[in-house]
């Protein structure tokens, strides 16, 4: 099932706002479970979320554009011996819908702060 | 991480992997399946970092796959139009379930028809399923149904399926056999439970052996012999007691020793016949799965 234009689902959200909060600590790229530890610290009980869940969130993110991803380089990851990870970035456009969605769940949380309501002010 | 359930935890997700991913295109399969190899190895590193116990990492592990399995099973269907519209799983579960119709069909209309089957005394009986024998045959026809479907038909040479074949039918007889009739003396003897230990070997050596078929000859070997020992245990233990055997054993024709030897013979033949298959399938080579063949998840 797609998603309406502009619209994220809540998954989809905690995604981007962890990875924007990552991106602000410094690590522009993450990968599968850095993100679903970052997403748990938002949440109480700490839960990391369901793999199937997870990537199957990450995979459709970037199929619509708003996540970018590669593999990184083999060698990096034989120096390290840890299987490859999958390095997944926010693009433009990634920003550009969460910013959105905190604008009209702001708009919900607040009627006054949407533009009819301004036009209506006297 | 060497805790025995953190191990089974995780071999436990990895055969899950591989079995959602059975038929996903190559690219998207080696995708999936090394981002879930880098996801099992951080939350490790993770769990030992934190001093977390293996035992309830292990659970927790588990409890994450099992929460995201609907998921994993969505995700397949959405590669809808790699696999040619319907996904795989769809249309396997589907071709299970209508052989398990069909098969069901039998009995039922058996039932509506007063057809009669001659028993072993040449007394002939009705067929009288009750709506809990219709459920139970369902739900093992589909499973096995669909296991064979997932497993052999998408993953190998003809050896392979008809190892898994030969495999899945001697372990569905073995259960049917043992629910309807029991092999020792009656369904209502508790020394049938002995013939679980046999499934159980099949079942967690499968999940060990991964699929491969070398390692499958082997698991079905061991199954054999597992097979064959609960028939030792069973002959001597009928020897020095005859109430082993349950009330049945003075009217019981053929003689106990024979029933045991014939139907017990059966199944070690069967399973030692799916064991020399997959021999021959790991002498083939050629598997998808098999032999560990790395699919470079950054290609095409």
């Amino acid at each position: 099932m797609r998603r309406k234009p502009g619209e994220l689902r809540p998954i989809e959200m905690d995604i981007l706002e962890a990875g924007m909060r990552l991106l602000v600590g410094g690590a522009a790229e993450f990968h599968g479970f850095l993100i679903a530890k970052e997403m748990a610290k938002g949440r109480e009980l700490k839960r990391l979320t369901a793999q199937g869940t997870l990537y199957r969130a990450l995979n459709r993110l970037e199929r619509d554009g708003l996540l970018e991803s590669r593999w990184e380089d083999a060698g990096e990851a034989a120096k390290a011996r840890r299987p490859l990870r999958r390095l997944y970035r926010i693009t433009a456009g990634g920003v550009r819908a969460v910013e959105s969605q905190r604008a009209t769940k702001a708009r919900h949380a607040n009627p006054s702060m949407g533009p009819s309501a301004r036009g209506a002010t006297p | 991480m060497s805790h025995a359930i953190y191990r089974a935890a995780e071999l436990i997700v990895r055969a899950w992997v591989k079995l959602y991913l059975v038929g996903v295109p190559r690219e998207a399969r080696g995708q999936r399946r090394a981002e879930i190899a880098s996801d099992l190895y951080e939350y490790r590193l993770n769990v030992q970092e934190q001093g977390i116990s293996p035992a309830a990492a292990g659970l927790y592990l588990l409890l994450r796959c099992t929460a995201g399995a609907l998921d994993d099973l969505l995700w397949r269907s959405e590669l809808g139009g790699a696999l040619g519209g319907l996904s795989m799983l769809y249309r396997s579960a589907a071709r299970a379930a209508l052989a398990t119709a069909f098969i069901l069909l039998l009995p039922f209309l058996a039932m509506q028809l007063h057809l009669g089957v001659p028993d072993p005394g040449g007394v002939t009986e009705q067929v009288a399923w009750t709506p809990f024998d219709f459920a139970f045959a369902g739900v093992l026809l589909f499973g096995a149904g669909l296991t064979y479907q997932l497993i052999a038909k998408k993953m190998g040479s003809v050896a392979y399926q008809a190892a898994v074949g030969v495999a899945v039918a001697a372990a569905l007889l073995l259960v049917w056999v043992n629910g309807a009739v029991g092999i020792i003396g009656s369904e209502d003897n508790s020394a049938n439970l002995m013939y679980g230990g046999v499934l159980a070997v099949g079942i967690i050596g499968t999940l060990i052996a991964r699929f491969r078929p070398h390692g499958m000859a082997r698991v079905l070997f061991a199954t054999a012999f597992v097979q064959a020992l609960v028939a030792v245990i069973a002959l001597i233990a009928t020897q020095t007691d005859p109430s082993f055997w349950g009330e049945a054993i003075r009217t019981q024709q053929p003689s106990p020793v024979l029933q045991l030897l014939g139907v017990n013979g059966m199944f070690i033949a069967l399973f030692l016949g799916s064991a020399w298959l997959f021999r021959t399938a790991a002498r083939g080579g050629g598997l998808p799965l098999v032999q560990g063949r790395r699919v470079d998840p950054r290609a095409g």
